[in-house]
């Protein structure tokens, strides 16, 4: 699939090597930043920020952070599920495999497709923001998302990071509302989830804004079974994805039907990775760790 | 195999939703993401939608060039896969 997305087999397997394969200096440095989030977000330093910041804007980096952190994180989540199965054994029958057209154009099914064209979700084929050109994509601006993000608990200086790209902003605001603030499962439930996990992150500031959200939600009920089996679940995410056996996942099963399985994954996935962000960045009341060590001047305050 | 089992196709198609519906089509299109992916989280609409539009907006939407993207997503899989 990633041909598709203009890379050839042999760029995919230079990649394994990058350092010491024939590669911009640009994809190096995003390599470099991407590998480092996803091992070991603790030794992720201001030289390998400094690094990213030679090649790339606050946009950019905005956008390529987001990403990977949700990447390398919910690939924890999936593995936990054993849900690539799914894809490598291709036994179950997909929906929409049909030659047919996309609301009502055949057109639009050849084309790029773009949840936020509202054009395109009434049934008429319209240019996409997807396919338009890079002025295009650079003048857009964030839809008034933060100061709704900042009402739900979440710490303005995430906020301020995410606000240098309207697509990560929007994106990850959108994701916190539909899964936390107003999915299936209880609030209280998923905020406690959320500051066990920052806690065993270190992060003092995201364990605070959670703790205060299950307090308000009635953190002192938890306790039960299903609450246990969650909190487990969530710990083995953060600290050793493998460790979510067979007994911890039928215990889930016992609590918690499919539907809350996919929101307490997503959940976890999307906030593990986060926090592990949120931590290579400073984010949180004791300042930048990193500008301490090197020097180095976080993002959040670029700009200001 | 999965420990949690896709919804079945047909009711997929029967929620009469074009947002889910584009979602699907284009990761036909494209083979990304899976579309297996998108039938699990299927199971929980809500999720789902929250899941592709911050997918569209990071990965398929933005500034930072797509090939660029996608070798990150590639580099990121092949490192968690060497963990087990």
């Amino acid at each position: 699939m990633a041909r598709q997305h203009g890379l050839t087999e042999e760029r995919i397997a230079a990649s394994e090597d990058f350092e010491n394969q024939d590669f911009a200096d640009r994809e190096k440095a995003a390599l470099r930043f991407a590998e480092q989030l996803t091992v070991d977000y603790r030794k992720l330093n201001g030289e390998i920020y400094e690094n990213l910041g030679r090649h790339f804007d606050l946009r950019e980096i905005a956008e390529i952070a987001v990403f990977s952190a949700w990447q390398g994180n919910g690939l924890r989540v999936i593995h936990s599920w054993k849900a690539e199965t799914l894809w490598t054994e291709n036994r179950v029958p997909l929906p929409f495999t049909d030659e047919s057209s996309i609301f009502g154009n055949p057109q639009a099914a050849k084309e790029p497709f773009d949840p936020r064209d509202p054009k395109r979700q009434m049934g008429r084929a319209a240019p996409s923001l997807v396919a338009g050109d890079a002025e295009q994509k650079r003048n857009r601006q964030p839809r008034g998302l933060p100061a709704q993000a900042t009402d739900r608990g979440t710490p303005p200086e995430w906020i301020s990071f995410l606000s240098h790209s309207p697509e990560a902003l929007e994106g990850w605001s959108e994701f916190f509302r539909l899964v936390f603030a107003e999915g299936i499962l209880d609030v209280r439930l998923k905020a406690a989830v959320g500051a066990q996990m920052a806690r065993l992150l270190g992060s003092e500031v995201w364990f605070e804004s959670f703790r205060e959200r299950a307090g308000r939600e009635g953190l002192d009920e938890i306790g039960s079974p299903r609450e246990s089996a969650a909190l487990r679940y969530g710990e083995c995410i953060t600290t050793d994805y493998l460790a979510v056996d067979d007994e911890l996942f039928e215990e889930l099963r016992r609590h918690f039907t499919d539907p809350e399985l996919i929101e307490l994954g997503l959940f976890v996935g999307m906030m593990n990775g986060t926090f592990r962000l949120s931590q290579t960045l400073g984010i949180g009341g004791k300042g930048s760790q990193v500008a301490k060590m090197t020097g180095w001047r976080s993002p959040l305050n670029a700009g200001a | 195999m999965s420990r949690i089992m896709p919804l079945d196709a047909s009711t997929i198609e029967t929620m009469d939703d074009r947002e889910i519906e584009g979602y699907f089509r284009e990761a036909h299109r494209t083979d990304t993401p899976p579309p297996h992916w998108l039938s699990l989280l299927a199971l929980q609409p809500g999720g789902l939608k929250a899941w592709a539009r911050f997918w569209w907006a990071t990965f398929r939407g933005g500034v930072v060039d797509h090939a660029l993207k996608e070798l990150l997503r590639v580099h990121i899989a092949r490192l968690l896969r060497c963990e087990h």
